[in-house]
């Protein structure tokens, strides 16, 4: 029994110890955690919008924007770029499945209804070839594409959209999501709008 | 054996990396990049650093029974430490390392290294320990890397370097190259040091 007593209080020390300066360096780490994370937002979206001027606080809405397989309700941050009062833009995140699991891209749309621009934030596409979505070369020639005149399938099936080489799951994945996004900020526009709260 | 000797064995004649074979899987994992092969090699030091350190210091104190989990709480704690200076400090390579900076943890060469090493060895000579065996895996991660980042995508650290005549080998990045560099290189350690007397 007192060994066993023994050996109970000398993990407790360790662990105790272990705890406290876990304690101590989370909490100064956080706040650069925190600043790391927003600087990041904002980085894309002026990647998104370029041009315009992003503040760093946006007012934001968060809707629903459809059902997930088991029913639950998917709910989606809109960020509003706006100018004296007037909407300039909308910017928003979609989770497209790629080829190598969830990819997050940041999309943005202009009061227009043409696409701002379209920035891969996050995937795990292969490398050399379904990676290449973060390229400029693909990602780059959605800006200024819109619902009416653009053909939203890929160059092989007679589309406007320029696949990535060796990699049409991944090109797919990311067209679809951009159009699908699009086609529901245009049609849920005046909803984002009313739903926004100041920040 | 003295500081300088215990420095230098973890760089060569006991590479974690091609002597020991010791942590393959971030091995594997991560040298799609020089830039990832560095920085994992950097943190991965770090905790043994800080885990050969307080391990050593708390030989006496440990009991054998319990020596296991409280070598784990303690590299745990250096994993976590370093996993938040990262997200905070050098955000971009945190995020390019991913899972592989927790997975630190299960990392073969930390556990060996403080059951084989600093649980029974004064504490400066568990730094020289640390300190070869961490530079030692740095080193034969920045080589992997080197030669994978090369000849899959034609850069060094980034710059191009070949791409104006070599196509690259984007198998080399992928699973099967970090399988085939590791392999020859291995071949190559092995046959380097038998042929040493």
């Amino acid at each position: 029994m007192g060994e066993l007593l023994k050996l109970s209080v000398i993990l407790t020390i360790i662990c105790s110890c272990a705890a406290f300066s876990l304690g101590y360096a989370y909490k100064h780490t956080k706040d650069p955690i925190a600043e790391q994370q927003r600087l990041k937002k904002v980085r894309a979206l002026k990647e998104v919008f370029s041009g315009y001027d992003i503040p760093s606080d946006l007012p934001s809405a968060e809707l629903i924007v459809g059902k997930d397989k088991d029913g639950e309700e998917i709910k989606r941050h809109f960020f509003l770029i706006e100018k004296n009062e007037d909407v300039l833009g909308i910017a928003f995140e979609l989770y497209p499945k790629g080829y190598g699991g969830d990819i997050q891209l940041l999309t943005g749309v202009t009061a227009k209804g043409n696409i701002a621009g379209v920035k891969v934030i996050r995937h795990a596409e292969t490398p050399g070839l379904g990676a290449n979505i973060t390229s400029e070369e693909f990602s780059g020639q959605f800006k200024g594409l819109n619902l009416d005149k653009t053909v939203w399938r890929v160059k092989k099936n007679g589309g406007d959209i320029d696949q990535v080489t060796g990699a049409t799951i991944s090109s797919s994945a990311v067209m679809n999501a951009v159009h699908d996004g699009l086609k529901f900020v245009i049609e849920h526009q005046s909803e984002i709008e009313s739903q926004k709260n100041e920040q | 054996m003295g500081f300088s000797a215990e420095f230098q064995k973890g760089i060569f004649k006991d590479n974690p990396t091609f002597r020991l074979v010791l942590g393959i899987c971030p091995t594997l994992a991560v040298t799609t990049s020089i830039k990832n092969g560095i920085g994992m090699g950097l943190a991965t030091t770090f905790v043994l650093l800080g885990s050969n350190i307080f391990i050593s210091l708390l030989r006496n104190f440990i009991p054998d029974k319990i020596r296991i989990p409280a070598f784990i709480v303690i590299i745990s704690t250096f994993v976590t430490l370093i996993d938040l200076l990262m997200a905070a400090y050098v955000t971009e390579l945190h995020e390019a390392l991913g899972i592989f900076i927790p997975l630190i943890v299960v990392n073969c060469i930390i556990m060996g290294r403080a059951e084989a090493y600093a649980s029974r060895s004064p504490v400066l000579l568990s730094i020289a320990d640390a300190l070869g065996m961490g530079i030692g895996f740095t080193l034969s991660l920045s080589l992997i890397s080197f030669i994978r980042e090369l000849l899959g995508s034609g850069t060094v650290l980034g710059y191009n370097v070949l791409t104006s005549f070599y196509e690259p080998a984007v198998i080399m990045i992928l699973p099967p190259g970090a399988f085939l560099t590791m392999g020859l290189l291995l071949g190559l350690f092995n046959y380097i040091s038998r042929r040493k007397p």
